[in-house]
């Protein structure tokens, strides 16, 4: 080591780092700690199925009794959006105003910090508190949040334990699941609250002369436990209570409520006091399909509750799910009765877990199909170099991730992938240079090593930042689709620079260590190859007409190729759907359907579920919704509640383990269940988890203008005429609610006056007699959950506007008055919610999609209201600003929106990617023209990735996108080395026909290679739906583009180099 | 000796991509068909309100939910959620949940589930 390996050279950074690092033992070390720090974040780090997606959300409810809608609007909903628009980082604000009750939802941006946006919230609620109307209630504010929706849901099911009792049991068993570490939100789903119901008897009521309005006042009074003070006493103090708290139906009944005739009255006299259920308000079955694997039920369908848990934000769900599920394992026997059916219903961390295995078992085939076509081109000990610095790359990628609080999760798995292809790059190019350099000289193996690396370095750093640059502008993509993607460009170029550094550090010191420097005969596919190519291209150069001929043709085929989108051979989509392990049905009955209508269609369609062999469980829920997932979340599932809401939750085989996908699943089912839907005139939309980030429905109009009336009927129009008609939209709905009727108990003010009654009495009275009145709980000391007291009449009593003559009131001289003498019943049309967005009305238009992307029934529907009224009136239609509020106009929203912003992001990401790649370009080169001539390449991806979509039938999709983004970093590489070796050959004195000639057929196998490592390592991406389209593009763009820029690349560098030195030899003598 | 190579990696391939069975579907469950009578509700069975009108003994408690057992178009007793109204006279007004169309099966309920095959042994009119 007495001769340092660089005298009579001058090293660059690539050189440099070789000459420290390729006899040093530092190298083992860093590979070592490498490896294991990458291990352990491998372990460590939070597993998830998607990127998780920060939307800070919330809805404000704000009540006024008895307010109507307009009301509500006016005095409620409008200032609230105005308050909250003026806020910074609000996205959108959506109101609805209902009767007596309005509604904001304020979205803020995307990214945006959860915690100090809605501390934001909350300052700018209270800030503004004295500018609420009077009369209305102290707002609720209730966060929407990604970590509140459940990672894990447990279905305990019974035939014979009765809702209180199953409830009561699910409450025990939350009580010990929610000890696990990591959880947050929990709760229960169906079942009943344990309650005491005082059903009075208002025949009875009136032989003893009580009323309601005394019954509770007495009841109230007597529920109560003061602690009023202390007895001290020979140094003992004890503490005093004073009243009787009541603690079972028993002691209800027996408070004497009134004196009849010196006798005392009790409340079972005059009422049936019960301790149970009370009227069921909803309903939770679940149900069993052909694929339930434990041991089945008697029954087809058995009445449920479900424990939804959350976790906190932060935690691994993998471990969190694992917690809760080794606990429930514990209970059952114990806590959960053996007669109790358990069905886990919701695995987040297990399904995570498993898309993250097999993607990590994707990426191992990757590798080893990498490795494959390494050996067979470089030979054992090349590959072998090769082979030790592709994990070494990928799990410090990892940790890299771990370090900056990302999670691991498909899209960061899909970048590795991606990525894989391209890493291998660095060190083939430098183990392929040592290699040729020991070949020649077989001297000293570290000079020898160094001089390689210092030769191709500039080139090479060059090439990845290239790739570097391509990725990085997509950080720039907007809205959810940008958080959704960002792994793609934060991984692929921490990827790229950790195998730059390996490449030339690691892959030297292997190299010395290992490689052997005598070349093998060359194969006889490569000599075939080579032979092939140098023919062609000596015949290209040397004819004019032929060369002409050649430009002329990829020209033409160009611009063919580009024709396919427009002939609609190669159609557009945002994101194709995933193939999922459950789906959702939501259902909404009728206005005016009751839990049990409602609970008929939810048997229906689960009747129609039950029949397919892949579905192990359903839930079934009326009046209510099931677990909450974040797509229902965004959609705003958490405001639905009433008898006319139901869902059906469909849980499938394992994806891994059914040979069909549930897209598949869905459009076999979805006849049958929309003939359900038309039947019963129910509104039965499938979910499906979307593969991307959730929107409020795929299609949807959302119709602006000055009269909501108006607005209303050109909803409809467009609900029952355009929509209707349209190709592919199923489940079309609207905002305008179908009609229905309200009683208004009208009080005769001047008669009330006359006969001492107080419109107030009448309403407390109505109230009790209608909807019943909670008041206090009873004290049990072991309930979980309170047991409220519930004064309510017999069912039968209160069927209709004539049971109201059995109500009486009694005035202040003891006089009793029958309601029917001071108030009258009004049968009118229900007032009608008012919709809302950012502050103006809004009508909305909601569509699915059966198949097919939302582009093209969107461009249909566009072009004909372009052209036809709709209700009379033209619409103004807009895809990006909001119409002008003077005119009645659309703005489309929904999937397709998204697909528009998302094309929009990714296209100017990909202008800006070019833009910086020239100019690296113009930087190295000291030239404008060859880097055009190297971007060339650019473009002839083209040539293969849209007849690459064709071929396979796959829609056009972001990720394809992603993937025309990622193939101009790509080629450009390619096309780099090309015209660098031109040059050297050119700079060495050969002519200039010989010197692209022999670059191309000396680059010729590394193009090959890197080209077929990328082709053959995405290959295995392309059975994703998702990301099938990142397969495509990369693979059939390289393709073209290696064959292409083969020829174009020499022949246009040919075509510059002839007329720039005709251009130089004119110059002279003018 | 390259080919042989190319082998091998096809094999480690093809390993990788084998995966697991998924577990056998259980056995559906005993439920042996049960001889009942059953009544067709007809529009005799309304009152003049408009509700259906059964046999009080007709209704089930599911589980502590309040319900009828209808046979459905594949000859299987279902339950029926309903809404009970006022008892009278052995029978019971319905708010909701039957249509007046149904047939249900009537008692005993001692081995009929929800799903239960019934072999009609008497067809009664309205109660």
């Amino acid at each position: 080591m007495t001769e340092r390996p660089d005298n009579g050279l001058h090293l660059n950074i690539a050189g440099r780092l070789t000459r420290y690092f390729i006899d040093s033992k530092l190298t083992i070390l860093i590979l070592l700690t490498a490896l294991l720090t990458g291990l352990l974040a491998l372990y460590l780090t939070p597993r998830t199925e998607n990127p998780q997606i920060v939307v800070p959300a919330a809805n404000i409810i704000v009540a006024k009794p008895g307010a109507t809608p307009r009301e509500v609007k006016n005095l409620v909903v409008d200032p609230l959006q105005a308050i909250l628009h003026g806020m910074h980082g609000v996205h959108h604000t959506y109101g609805i105003a209902l009767d007596s009750e309005g509604i904001v939802t304020v979205r803020f941006d995307v990214g945006q910090n959860r915690i100090t946006s809605l501390v934001r919230l909350y300052n700018k609620i209270m800030s503004n508190y004295n500018r609420m109307p009077p009369g209305t209630l102290r707002p609720i504010i209730q966060p929407l949040d990604v970590n509140q929706v459940p990672i894990v849901t447990i279905t305990l099911s019974s035939s014979h334990y009765d809702p209180v009792a199953l409830r009561a049991i699910a409450v025990d068993a939350l009580h010990h699941l929610r000890r696990a570490p990591g959880t947050s939100r929990s709760y229960v789903i169906g079942g009943q609250r344990r309650r005491i119901n005082i059903t009075l008897h208002p025949a009875l009521m009136r032989r003893y002369n009580v009323t309601l309005v005394d019954i509770q006042r007495i009841v109230h009074a007597t529920n109560i436990d003061i602690p009023s003070g202390q007895f001290i006493n020979a140094n003992h103090e004890a503490t005093i209570h004073a009243g009787g708290m009541l603690r079972s139906a028993h002691e209800v009944g027996s408070i004497v409520v009134s004196l009849y005739n010196h006798e005392p009255v009790y409340l079972h006299d005059v009422a049936t006091v019960t301790d149970g259920g009370g009227t069921i308000q909803n309903v939770h079955f679940i149900g069993f399909g052909p694929a339930y694997s434990k041991p089945r039920p008697r029954n087809l369908e058995l009445p449920a509750v479900t424990l939804c848990l959350a976790k906190k934000a932060g935690t691994n769900a993998v471990t969190v799910a694992n917690g809760i599920l080794s606990r429930l394992k514990e209970l059952e026997g114990t806590v959960i009765p053996p007669g109790v059916h358990v069905d886990v219903t919701r695995d987040d961390g297990a399904r995570a877990n498993s898309a993250v295995n097999l993607l990590i078992h994707h990426l191992f085939i990757a590798i080893v199909t990498v490795v494959g076509l390494l050996v067979v081109f470089l030979g054992w000990r090349a590959a072998a170099i090769v082979t030790i610095t592709i994990p070494v790359i990928l799990l410090v990628t990892l940790a890299v991730d771990y370090v900056a609080g990302q999670t691991i999760n498909r899209i960061t798995l899909f970048a590795l992938i991606l990525s894989l292809g391209l890493l291998v790059d660095d060190s083939i190019v430098v183990v392929e240079n040592v290699f040729r350099h020991y070949a020649e000289r077989g001297a000293d193996r570290i000079r020898a090593a160094v001089s390689a690396v210092n030769e191709i370095g500039r080139p090479t750093n060059l090439a990845t930042l290239a790739v570097i640059l391509a990725f990085l502008p997509m950080l720039s993509v907007t809205g959810m689709m940008g958080p959704y993607m960002a792994p793609i460009p934060k991984n692929v170029p921490i990827a790229m620079i950790t195998s730059l550094f390996v490449a030339y550090t690691v892959a030297p010191w292997a190299a010395r260590l290992w490689l052997k420097g005598h070349h093998g005969p060359e194969s006889l596919a490569t000599r075939v190859l080579r032979r092939g190519y140098e023919r062609s291209m000596r015949a290209l150069l040397s004819r004019r007409a032929v060369r002409t001929g050649f430009l002329v043709t990829i020209i033409l085929l160009l611009g063919g190729v580009m024709a396919l989108p427009a002939w609609r051979v190669v159609n557009f989509k945002m994101l194709p759907r995933n193939n999922n392990n459950s789906f959702d049905i939501t259902i909404r009955t009728p206005a005016g359907s009751t839990l049990e209508d409602t609970n008929r269609v939810v048997q229906e369609i689960g009747d129609v579920v039950r029949r397919n062999p892949y579905v192990t469980t359903y839930q079934m829920a009326a009046g209510g919704v099931g677990a909450i997932n974040f797509s229902g979340l965004l959609r705003g599932q958490t405001l639905k509640t009433g008898p006319t809401v139901g869902e059906v939750q469909v849980e499938l085989v394992r994806k891994s383990e059914r040979a069909i996908s549930s897209i598949d699943i869905v459009r076999a089912l979805r006849p049958a269940i929309t003939a359900i839907g038309l039947r019963d005139g129910a509104m039965v939309k499938i979910e499906q988890h979307p593969p991307g980030p959730p929107v409020r429905a795929t299609v949807m109009a959302e119709v602006f203008g000055p009269h909501y009336r108006k607005l209303e009927k050109i909803g409809n129009a467009l609900r029952y005429g355009l929509f209707a008609r349209t190709r592919h939209l199923v489940g079309v709905d609207s905002s305008v609610p179908h009609r229905s009727w309200q009683y208004t108990i009208a009080v005769n003010r001047r008669e009330a006056a006359l006969d001492g009654v107080t419109p107030a009495q009448v309403a407390q009275t109505l109230k009790g007699f209608l909807a019943g009145i909670d008041d206090g709980t009873v004290h049990i000391a072991h309930a979980k959950e309170p047991v409220p007291i519930r004064f309510r009449f017999p069912i039968a009593d209160r069927m209709g506007p004539q049971d109201l003559g059995k109500i009486f009131l009694t005035n202040p001289e003891g006089k009793e008055i029958p309601l029917s003498m001071i108030a009258k019943v009004v049968r009118h049309p229900a007032p009608r919610p008012i919709y809302q967005k950012d502050g103006r009305e809004v009508v909305y238009v909601t569509a699915g999609m059966s198949q097919g992307s939302p582009v093209y029934p969107g461009i249909a529907m566009w072009q004909y209201l372009k052209h036809h009224a709709v209700d009379g009136l033209h619409l103004h239609q807009d895809f990006m600003q909001d119409p002008s509020s003077l005119h009645y106009g659309i703005r489309w929203s929904g999937d397709m929106r998204l697909t528009l912003n998302v094309f929009r992001d990714l296209g100017s990401a990909f202008g800006v990617a070019i833009i910086l790649i020239y100019m690296i370009l113009v930087g190295y080169y000291r030239s404008f023209m060859i880097p055009l001539i190297v971007m060339v390449a650019i473009p002839l991806t083209l040539v293969g990735v849209l007849p690459g979509h064709a071929l396979m039938h796959q829609f056009f999709t972001a990720t394809s996108m992603i993937g025309v983004i990622a193939l101009a970093g790509v080629v450009v590489r390619n096309s780099l080395l090309l015209i660098d070796f031109i040059l050297e050959y050119e700079r060495a004195g050969h002519t200039l026909v010989d010197a692209v000639v022999q670059a191309g057929s000396v680059r010729l196998r590394p193009i090959i290679l890197t080209a077929l490592a990328i082709m053959l390592g995405t290959a295995v991406m392309i059975v994703d739906p998702v990301f099938g389209g990142l397969a495509i593009s990369l693979i059939f763009g390289t393709l073209a583009s290696t064959v292409l820029t083969l020829f174009v690349i020499p022949l246009g560098y040919f075509a510059y180099a002839n007329f720039t030195r005709r251009h130089m030899a004119k110059a002279p003598t003018r | 000796m390259k080919r042989s190579r190319i082998w091998l990696a096809g094999l480690c391939l093809a390993l990788a991509g084998c995966t697991h069975r998924p577990p056998p579907a259980s056995p559906q469950p005993l439920r042996p068909t049960v001889d009942r009578a059953v009544l067709a509700l007809s529009a005799a069975d309304r009152t003049a309100r408009g509700n259906i009108v059964i046999p009080t003994d007709s209704i089930v408690d599911y589980a502590g939910l309040p319900g009828v057992f209808v046979l459905d178009a594949h000859g299987r007793a279902r339950f029926r959620l309903i809404k009970i109204g006022k008892p009278h006279d052995g029978t019971s007004e319905i708010l909701s949940g039957l249509e007046g169309n149904e047939t249900l099966v009537l008692p005993p309920f001692q081995g009929v589930f929800d799903g239960s095959p019934v072999h009609v042994i008497r067809t009664k009119g309205s109660p």
